[in-house]
């Protein structure tokens, strides 16, 4: 970089880190996860924009509320022309883009992804201190946990075999959010059992043979067709659930972690039979 | 020739007996049969009769469609280059497929129709093109144009498609796959599949006395306009309705009337037949190595590249051929 | 049959006149020869007589209109030997004379019946599970006027079924298509070898520029005036047309 150049990132980096130390007052998120909890914990003041998904209403718990801030779609110039004092990211956000974030000297956050409850606990945690808000972080952990407890009271005389099923036949075995929420809702994942970790398809007639009683599904495009899509509607599906209709429960639910999850254990309880 | 009828009929026979036993899992077979049969809603019953089943009389359906439309065409252009994948059926019946599907109106027959109709398009214009001498050259060159463009239209399509799932089933529709299928899926096919291979095999005489060539052909009493109409629906309904299902399986159309015109005599009319049921054991076989290479390795791959890895070779070896002196 | 009249028979392909106002007539038995320079309109003349030519004015049938019959009745009653006739696939000199009962419709075993015949007919015993592919051309001319003789057509029609064939050949190939002229059948045959039209046929047929010269006996049409006319050749002074087109060899039994 020539040194007329370099008189102006250095100011800006001076600022930036002067800054970190009071909360951000210009806040830009742009993964759909911590759009979600930065609604949840920010001052609406300090939140610039959030990103596209996050107006989604299949993908976002929070569409109607993402929709008082200006839309943003991670593009380098539109971030630029924001200036912002802090950038929340996702862990697997665009590595490039992020790069030539820090080159530019603003302040970037990323967000790891949760696959269990203790994680999401964590995260919440950890954006309530990026925004310097701890104390909000706290407390929305507090109502998290006292919605899980009031649910956990709730007995099951029978924890009936169930799995989630999605098109091209992947499943959600031990170690996501799917898996904690069937267990904490009564049910017995499939997929766990089998000894399936994380999300990988698993094979029809595998799947028929471990003779599941409930599937669920969660779709990712509604309205749209294909064959992976097409394979939920295999008649074999409702033949081996004596002729139970799949349960269709809401994509946002498993895309991010935060405290919709007691949302999708209560869905899952009032699935039982 | 009779014999060649029977034997060839009872190893298809006994191919989807075997290839009920073949799966991801073990299990057993007469166990699930009985258990059908009683009615007992068992999951081995149901791995049988809604998984394996299905999936085999489609692999058989098509198997046959593709033999029968492949004897068909060779017979009609007398070329044995040609072929339901080489002159562009096979690749517009998945484009129309891909429209249905993908953007809104693939319900119910949505899909085997905009097949059929796509089947139709791509057939007629490369027969167009290529004029009804059957040129070997231009034919060829015609389907390698029609199927490039296609090719890539499906690609651009699927590329479009809504579902964010689309862009990976490109394979599918380009290779070909009997797999996942459900029964309602063989309903879907059957209609087109039937009515086609019926008009196909209307055509039999026709084609036999089309060796002699067109003008002989009609002095000999054969309304060439009537044949040429059978042909073409037959060929689009049955691969229209096919493709629709399994996607573009290839070389079987090309390589099965091949192997089985000796034991027809050469005959085209006499070998329609026999290359439908030849077709069905081929393809079945091949989706057997494919069940067999998932088990011992866990890949799923289409069955359409089991037909082109065996097939492709066998093409250039007649190509070769063809071109030194016999 | 008994007659068969052709009236006024006109055909035009892409504008251009190939045959005009055209008559024609033919007993059973007889062997009409068709002959006429290049470009004459000779096939073209077959074709539409076969029923694969669309033409203009009639062509009776014993007085039936031929348009009347379907194509298959048509078939049962006229055969089409086409000039150097395709043969697309390599399939046995049986086979390919079977196909002559096409329109016939009738159960596989009378067609192996009546091709059998027809073998035996023609002098094709020995070749009947010959592949085509491994024929000589002689042997090939043979078996495709077996093919069209083998639905016993009442009138034959062969387009220069001696082409490229050595004189042995050609004597072989008039001398099938002379018996088959017998009570009830007719033949019209395109010929360039004046030779072998003078000798085999009954009557002759002589046309230039879709136009019928001259119809008559051998002696009527092969004369200096009218070979001069349509093919623009002349005679040695002193010579008798039909000597300068004498045919003395028969093939040896």
């Amino acid at each position: 970089m020539p040194p007329t150049r370099r008189l102006p990132a250095l100011l800006l980096a001076l600022t930036l880190s002067a800054a970190a130390e009071t909360p951000p007052r210009r806040v830009v998120s742009i993964n759909l996860c911590s759009d979600q909890l930065l609604l949840l914990l920010g001052e609406p003041g300090q939140i610039v924009s959030l990103s596209y998904l996050a107006r989604d209403p299949n993908a976002s718990a929070l569409a109607e509320r993402a929709r008082a801030y200006p839309a943003n779609h991670a593009d380098l110039e539109e971030l630029i022309a924001m200036q912002p004092d802090l950038v929340l990211t996702g862990a697997y956000t665009d590595s490039a883009l992020r790069r030539a974030l820090r080159a530019l000297g603003y302040h970037l956050e990323a967000l790891p992804l949760a696959h269990d409850i203790a994680t999401i606990r964590a995260n919440i945690r950890r954006v309530a201190n990026w925004l310097g808000h701890p104390a909000r972080g706290e407390a929305l952990i507090q109502r998290l946990d006292a919605h899980l407890k009031r649910l956990a009271q709730k007995r099951f005389k029978r924890h009936p075999r169930a799995l989630f099923y999605q098109p091209n036949g992947y499943t959600a075995g031990a170690g996501t959010l799917q898996d904690e929420a069937l267990k904490r809702a009564g049910w017995d994942n499939l997929a766990a059992r089998i000894g399936l970790r994380g999300y990988r398809p698993i094979d029809l007639e595998t799947l028929l043979l471990a003779h599941p009683e409930q599937f669920f599904t969660s779709p990712y495009a509604p309205g749209t067709d294909s064959l992976a899509q097409r394979r939920l509607r295999h008649p074999a599906l409702r033949a081996a659930t004596g002729g139970r209709p799949m349960i269709e429960l809401p994509y946002r639910y498993w895309l991010c972690g935060g405290p919709m999850i007691a949302d999708a254990i209560t869905a899952l309880q009032q699935a039982h039979p | 020739m009779k014999h060649a009828t029977l034997i060839l009929g009872l190893v298809t026979a006994a191919l989807g007996l075997f290839s009920l036993f073949i799966g991801s899992n073990p299990i057993p077979v007469f166990q699930a049969l009985l258990d059908r049969l009683h009615d007992i809603p068992s999951a081995i019953a149901i791995v049988l009769t809604e998984v394996r089943l299905p999936r085999t009389l489609i692999a058989l359906l098509a198997g046959a469609v593709l033999g029968l439309c492949g004897a068909a065409l060779q017979g009609f252009l007398h070329n044995p280059l040609a072929s339901p994948g080489l002159i562009g059926t096979s690749g517009g019946a998945a484009f129309g497929a891909v429209i249905a599907l993908y953007f809104g109106f693939g319900s119910g027959l949505g899909v085997p129709l905009a097949g059929i109709a796509g089947a139709l398009v791509a057939t007629w214009t490369v027969y167009r093109i290529a004029g009804r001498d059957g040129d070997t050259l231009t034919l060829i060159l015609a389907g390698v144009a029609i199927n490039a463009l296609l090719t890539a239209s499906i690609s651009l399509l699927l590329s479009l498609a809504p579902s964010p799932y689309a862009v990976q089933e490109i394979v599918v529709w380009l290779l070909g796959s009997v797999a996942n299928h459900g029964s309602d899926d063989l309903w879907l096919m059957l209609p087109g599949a039937l009515t086609g291979g019926l008009l196909l095999m209307r055509t039999r005489r026709a084609l036999d006395a089309l060796t002699l060539g067109e003008e002989t052909a009609a002095s000999l009493g054969v309304d060439l306009m009537r044949t040429r109409a059978q042909l073409f629906a037959g060929i689009a309904l049955a691969m229209g309705s096919v493709v629709a299902v399994t996607g573009a399986i290839g070389f079987v159309g090309l390589v099965t009337p091949h192997l089985l015109r000796p034991l027809a005599a050469h005959r085209p009319g006499r070998l329609l037949g026999l290359s439908a049921l030849g077709g069905a054991a081929l393809l079945l076989a091949a989706d057997i190595g494919v069940r067999l290479l998932q088990r011992a390795t866990g890949a799923s791959i289409q069955v359409g590249v089991i037909t082109a890895l065996l097939g492709a070779p066998f093409f250039l070896w007649l190509i070769l051929r063809q071109r030194s002196p016999a | 049959m008994k007659r068969l009249e052709a009236l006024r028979l006109g055909v035009q392909i892409g504008g251009q006149e190939i045959l005009r106002e055209l008559d024609l007539r033919l007993e059973a038995g007889q062997m009409l020869g068709v002959i006429g320079p290049n470009g004459a309109g000779k096939s073209t003349l077959l074709r539409a007589l076969a029923g694969i030519q669309p033409a203009r004015g009639e062509i009776l049938l014993d007085g039936h209109e031929l348009a009347a019959l379907s194509p298959r009745q048509r078939a049962r009653r006229i055969a089409w030997l086409a000039q150097n006739g395709p043969v697309h696939w390599p399939l046995s000199v049986a086979r390919i004379v079977a196909l002559g009962r096409l329109a016939w419709h009738e159960a596989e075993a009378a067609t192996r019946q009546a091709t059998r015949e027809t073998l035996r007919e023609t002098g094709l015993e020995g070749l009947a599970d010959r592949n085509y592919d491994q024929l000589s051309g002689g042997e090939k001319a043979r078996v495709l006027l077996a093919r069209a003789l083998n639905g016993k057509p009442e009138l034959l029609l062969a387009d220069e079924p001696t082409a490229a064939l050595d004189l042995a050949h050609q004597l072989e190939v008039m001398t099938l298509l002379r018996n088959h002229c017998q009570a009830g059948r007719a033949a019209i045959v395109v010929l360039h070898d004046l030779r072998l039209a003078a000798h085999y046929c009954d009557r002759l047929l002589l046309l230039k520029q879709g136009v019928a010269l001259t119809e008559g006996s051998p002696r009527q049409v092969i004369s200096a005036h009218w070979l001069e006319l349509a093919y623009r050749i002349r005679l040695r002074e002193g010579i008798d047309p039909l000597d300068a087109f004498r045919l003395e060899w028969t093939v040896m039994t």
